[in-house]
């Protein structure tokens, strides 16, 4: 890291990145098209604020970082913050066989993000804990309760 | 949970590339110069800036303060001269009427009034007595402020010279402050003859902080009392002699009561008169004594006032820590049941 320029660390971090970040804010974001507009704002600040990173493990941790805050903060300015859940539901992804995805795109903010993080990028519920300045038991307790919701909702999917 | 499923679906979603095709636009439209970056630098430097300058200012402000002080303690020396010049005047008071009848009683009795112009201060008895010997009563009071660092032996020089001129104690009051320092009010009656001399033995026993010498003329109180007595005693004696020539039961009982108010108001006035006798014969000195660890400085200069007031400071503070360590050591028995309580509740599920 410490051997790339500041224009091709932004490249590096476009072409590795950007699918990372535009799945973290599919999952964090309050509507699912807010998502680009998180993506985008995240690189804007990474290209502005001069930061040197000293890993890509760093960089990524960084990036996942100022994401889940900018979907925080969208998720308290929005206006249907307390709309009913149906309402909030994303967009289905373009694959036609996404049940599973569809389901955790269902659940609370909170524990689709934690699901995400933990399950498909492999973070411990202590990186987890420090990207969100949370506790770690906040984090094991969100992952309890999103498996828990992912198992009604899948029995009453098996039912119908 | 079939998180291998979850896992290919996730790996399905990729950014659109119209959003990677703008972000990389965004670098080359990018101003190097102008970021958050560079905008938050400015701010901090400048605050930097501003802390420093206030850092300097209050040390500035203090510099001209101490200056001002200095400056002026020395453009006006005579500050300090009028403050003792007052706090003098304050602790010697007179009646306003007794030097003016001392000095008017002399001019009309004829009596020497030149003073020798002793250089020790003396006190308002000498003065009257080397201006002539006079028939009049004259009540001295006096109130002493004592300091003294070595209480018993204060204590001991009092009462020895109490002893010494024959005189006795009217009033004692003796108690120990808080601070273990104790405290002495006495009221003493001396004998006028060794009046001065008792001043004298008392102002060597300690540190003399503050007099107060008062002086009442009773001669006129005194004569109209004792012409008073002369009258009713006469009257009495008449009225004995009448009693004595009377015949008549009715002109008896009339002079018999008029004897017995005559009789009573006799010893009235008698009892006043000899309160005056005594209050002239005795003079009251009361004493106010205060146990110190040092005397109260008498140097007026500045540097002088710095070095009490740092001292009180530190004296002050030190009461102040003992104060509080007393304090929270009286009230131990709450602070255990306080802390019995807190930890109830926090082994309470």
């Amino acid at each position: 890291m410490k051997n790339i320029a500041q224009s091709d660390l932004f490249r590096f971090a476009v072409e590795q990145y950007a699918d990372t970040l535009y799945r973290v804010a599919l999952h964090a974001a309050p509507r699912p098209h807010d998502a680009e507009d998180v993506v985008q704002d995240t690189y804007e600040k990474l290209l502005h604020c001069g930061k040197t990173f000293t890993s890509e493990t760093h960089l990524k941790a960084w990036l996942i970082r100022v994401t889940l805050n900018r979907c925080h903060d969208l998720c308290r300015l929005s206006e249907n913050k307390n709309v009913p859940l149906e309402e909030t539901l994303p967009a289905p992804a373009s694959t036609d066989d996404c049940e599973l995805l569809d389901l955790v795109l269902t659940l609370p903010e909170s524990y689709r993000t934690a699901i995400y993080l933990h399950y498909y990028e492999g973070y411990t519920a202590a990186e987890i804990a420090d990207m969100q300045d949370i506790s770690p038991n906040t984090v094991l307790t969100w992952l309890s309760r999103g498996r828990a919701k992912l198992r009604e909702l899948l029995k009453e999917d098996m039912q119908e | 949970m079939n998180w291998f499923e979850y896992k290919s679906q996730v790996d399905a979603v990729h950014a659109p590339d119209a959003l990677k095709q703008r972000l990389l636009a965004m670098q080359e439209d990018a101003d190097p110069t102008d970021s958050p970056k560079m905008r938050t630098m400015a701010r901090i430097t400048g605050k930097v800036h501003r802390k420093h300058w206030k850092h300097w200012k209050g040390i500035a402000i203090a510099a001209c303060c101490t200056v001002a002080v200095l400056v002026g303690t020395q453009l006006y020396p005579y500050g300090n001269d009028f403050v003792n010049y007052s706090a003098a005047q304050d602790s010697f008071q007179l009646p306003p009427n007794t030097l003016e009848s001392t000095e008017e009683d002399s001019n009309t009795a004829g009596g020497a009034s030149q003073s020798e112009g002793s250089s020790t201060p003396s006190s308002l008895q000498d003065r009257q007595l080397r201006e002539g010997p006079r028939q009049r009563m004259i009540v001295y009071t006096t109130y002493l402020s004592l300091e003294a660092t070595n209480y018993d032996e204060t204590r001991a020089a009092l009462d020895s010279a109490i002893e010494t001129v024959e005189g006795y104690v009217s009033q004692l009051d003796e108690s120990t402050q808080s601070t273990n320092k104790r405290d002495l009010n006495c009221t003493y009656r001396v004998p006028a003859q060794y009046y001065t001399e008792f001043l004298d033995l008392i102002a060597e026993s300690g540190n003399l902080v503050h007099s107060n010498e008062t002086s009442e003329d009773i001669t006129s109180q005194y004569i109209d009392v004792e012409a008073r007595v002369n009258a009713l005693t006469a009257q009495r004696d008449q009225l004995i002699t009448l009693q004595s020539q009377a015949t008549e039961l009715s002109d008896l009982l009339a002079i018999q009561d008029q004897l017995t108010q005559v009789q009573s108001d006799l010893e009235s006035w008698q009892q006043q008169l000899q309160y005056y006798a005594d209050q002239a014969e005795y003079c009251t000195v009361h004493v106010s004594l205060r146990e110190v660890d040092a005397y109260t400085s008498t140097d007026s200069s500045l540097l002088a006032k710095i070095s009490t007031a740092f001292t009180c400071a530190v004296k002050d503070f030190g009461s102040i820590l003992l104060s509080i360590v007393l304090g929270t050591v009286h009230l131990w028995p709450w602070i255990v049941i306080v802390v019995i309580v807190i930890i109830w509740r926090r082994k309470k599920p």
